[in-house]
């Protein structure tokens, strides 16, 4: 059973009783929240994923109004995990990316069974391209383009890389866009999914794009590494692969680790394994993302 | 190159004169005397001009001893 | 009275096995652990027990992350113990680990699966200034710049403010005494150096045995705040049944809490260590400790306040207020009444910053 479906009141009422389970790739999230727009998101963004089992959950997470007299004032809500709350209450507006960032929150903080990487992953045919990137640096707007023509989404923003094995576990989530990307994606995929734009958090204004049906189904299946590729952004220039030394390569993937030093020497090996197994490259491109994805799939084809 | 200290948990990338250096001393364990590395590193690299050689190897091992992965021993 | 009820942990904790012959409920026991700082101690003792493959693979996955965490505090611990001793062996002066730092570096059980926080010495009174500089030339900075906040803790309780190191990030706590300056019962310190043991390296040294447990003792049961109270437990139940089983132990250990007047909270502690975790206490040590008791009314409140106060979860109910009546005998425990409305009403007004997504 998917969450497609339950009926709008089933949604509510398990949201508003023991949670309502969700298995997200490797994980199942159980969640709680008594604000519509959290529903609305979990309706839209996780239509195709699994119901979870109701034995056991990962993380059991609420999204609620903290228990303060602010709440009629100024409305809030407050991301707790197994009731206590890690971040500070964020207008309610922000109910559902903050489900986002609190479950974020939850994988870095409570998955050492994985190296967690700060980066996008996709696949063609069981191969992995990880794109590690600061913000700022395109890397969700370059994801979303992919995940438009065809790339599996593994995810947009977390990459599992197997502490022991050095697969690719995928976590199909929502792909959050900010800012000008939201209105480029929408151009460049109008028939995805996405959901409410919410103005005026610290990152700016962000919204989700449904991820897609099929690499949900998918999630699965492991893939291994093959690329890594780190984008920059130029406006204007033209889309371009440039080989990257293996030392950069794994600096990148290191730096951008969530929880590299947890995994000490063992990190270290497991992160030197993934750049051996991979081609490394710099990517700039200037925002013509038919360019970008065709480079992509060349490179994909060229094994 | 990339390095792992077992000793302080740190990661390092080093430059190319840091990796020379580095495998040189990798190559001697008990030691090498500052002259014969000097040498052996003048056969790999070419250094840029205005650079001297034995001051950039210098300037190396005081920051590879800063960061504990390297020591000076009393000949 | 009847034992009060903690689920699933209490129960594992005292029989590893149980979880796998009783209904298993992995998600309320991971969670109630997690919750509880016991996680990996949980993971370890599995472990230990041969076990972990029978775990099922959804929980599992929390045991294997929890204990790789551990591992990675563990290092951590390690180096920090070194560079502390490196930067303070100038000074000649003894330098004896405190709690989990200690359990580590004397390799005792109690340090498996454990999570630090910090770590924590004890330090001659008067060696306080010239270790303050030291450190500080090491790298440790003062936290709690708040004037109010430094005198609280130099002047009134027996540590310097915590101290973090700039660039690792790492937790020092430095102590002069077990107990605070101001409180009702003193230790005294000397005695705890006249018999503390060097380990061989990083030129530290270690509480004797009793006085390890005392310690402990005096950390779960006169301390502040209660949030580690089943977790401290773990500590003494690790510590009696690993140093107990030297014949003459218990005997030095309760005739050790008289001359430190620490008597009172040793009873408690064996009895919340014997009723929850099982710790096995020689029949004649228990007469012993039975003779410090408290008279019968206190006997019955602390009672009633401790059970609810040790489970590992607040949203359990009754569990706030009792961990609200037992800060406020902390703080009567450690500071002369007068000075106590003085700092709790401050305290009640510094809310800590948390950070935001």
């Amino acid at each position: 059973m998917i969450i497609a479906d339950l009926s709008a009141d089933e949604l509510r009422r398990e949201l508003d009783g023991a949670g309502l389970r969700i298995r997200v790739g490797p994980i199942v999230v159980a969640v709680r929240s008594s604000f519509s727009a959290v529903a609305d998101g979990l309706a839209l963004h996780y239509a195709a994923h699994a119901i979870g089992p109701p034995d056991f959950a990962d993380f059991h997470v609420s999204v609620e109004p903290p228990l303060s007299p602010r709440r009629w004032f100024a409305p809030q809500a407050l991301f707790r995990f197994d009731g206590g709350p890690p971040f500070t209450p964020l207008p309610a507006a922000q109910a559902f990316p903050l489900f986002e960032w609190g479950l974020n929150w939850c994988i870095c903080a409570h998955c050492h069974q994985y190296v967690v990487v700060h980066a996008a992953v996709l696949a063609r045919k069981g191969r992995a391209m990880i794109l590690p990137a600061p913000p700022g640096s395109g890397k969700s707007t370059l994801c979303a383009a992919l995940a438009a023509r065809g790339w599996r989404l593994l995810s947009d923003e977390l990459t599992l890389i197997d502490i022991e094995t050095g697969v690719i576990v995928p976590i199909p989530r929502p792909i959050s866009l900010k800012n000008a990307s939201i209105a480029t994606i929408a151009r460049f995929w109008p028939e995805a999914p996405m959901g409410a734009i919410v103005p005026d958090t610290l990152k700016g204004s962000v919204a989700h794009l449904q991820p897609p049906a099929q690499s949900v189904r998918s999630s699965a299946d492991m893939a291994v590494p093959a690329w890594i590729v780190v984008p920059r952004y130029r406006p204007a220039a033209a889309a371009e692969l440039v080989p990257l030394g293996r030392s950069a390569a794994f600096m990148q993937l290191a730096d951008n680790a969530f929880n590299y030093s947890t995994h000490g020497r063992r990190g270290f090996e497991r992160l030197v394994d993934v750049v051996d197994r991979s081609q490394c490259f710099g990517f700039t491109y200037g925002g013509a993302l038919e360019d970008a994805v065709l480079t992509f799939d060349r490179l994909a084809d060229a094994v | 190159m990339v390095l792992y200290n077992e000793a302080t948990g740190s990661t390092h990338h080093l430059t190319s004169l840091g990796t020379y250096v580095m495998l040189a001393l990798l190559q001697h364990p008990a030691g090498i005397d500052f002259a014969a590395l000097v040498r052996t590193i003048d056969a790999c690299v070419e250094l840029a001009e205005g650079l001297v050689l034995q001051d950039e190897v210098e300037r190396v091992l005081a920051g590879l001893a800063e960061l504990r992965l390297v020591a000076r021993v009393a000949a | 009275m009847s034992v009060p009820s903690y689920g699933i942990l209490g129960r594992t904790l005292c029989d590893i096995d149980r979880v796998f012959t009783e209904p298993a409920d992995w998600d309320e026991l991971i969670r109630r652990a997690r919750e509880a700082d016991l996680l990996g101690t949980l993971a370890y003792r599995l472990a230990e027990r041969g076990r972990i493959d029978d775990v099922p693979a959804a929980p599992r996955a929390h045991l294997v992350s929890a204990r790789t965490l551990c591992d990675a505090q563990q290092a951590a611990v390690h180096r920090e113990v070194a560079e502390i001793g490196r930067a303070l062996a100038p000074l000649q002066t003894p330098i004896v680990l405190l709690k989990g730092a200690a359990y580590l570096l004397a390799v005792l059980p109690a340090a498996n699966g454990r999570l630090f926080s910090d770590v924590d010495i004890l330090v001659k009174k008067d060696a306080l200034p010239a270790v303050e500089s030291a450190l500080m030339l090491a790298g440790y900075a003062t936290t709690h710049h708040d004037p109010y906040d430094q005198r609280y803790y130099r002047r009134w309780m027996h540590e310097l403010p915590p101290m973090q190191h700039v660039k690792r990030l790492t937790l020092l706590d430095v102590h002069h005494a077990l107990v605070p300056e101001t409180a009702r019962l003193r230790p005294d310190s000397q005695t705890l150096f006249r018999h503390a043991i060097a380990l061989e390296r990083d030129g530290v040294s270690i509480l004797a045995p009793s006085d390890m447990v005392l310690h402990s003792v005096t950390h779960a049961f006169n301390n502040e705040e209660m949030t580690h109270g089943l977790r401290d437990l773990v500590d003494i139940d690790a510590l009696l049944r690993h140093f107990g089983a030297d014949g003459g132990f218990w005997d030095r250990l309760i005739d050790r809490a008289g001359e430190l007047q620490l008597t009172r909270p040793l009873y408690y502690a064996a009895q919340w260590t014997t009723r929850l975790l099982g710790t096995p206490v020689p029949p004649d040590a228990q007469a012993r400790i039975q003779a410090s008791a408290p008279p019968a009314p206190t006997l019955v409140l602390m009672n009633a306040v401790l059970g609810p106060a040790l489970r590992p979860t607040v949203s359990m109910p009754g569990t706030r207020w009792a961990r609200r009546v037992l800060y406020v005998r902390g703080h009567w425990l450690k500071m002369p009444v007068g000075l106590l409305g003085v700092h709790l009403t401050i305290k009640a007004f510094r809310r800590k910053q948390r950070p935001t997504p």
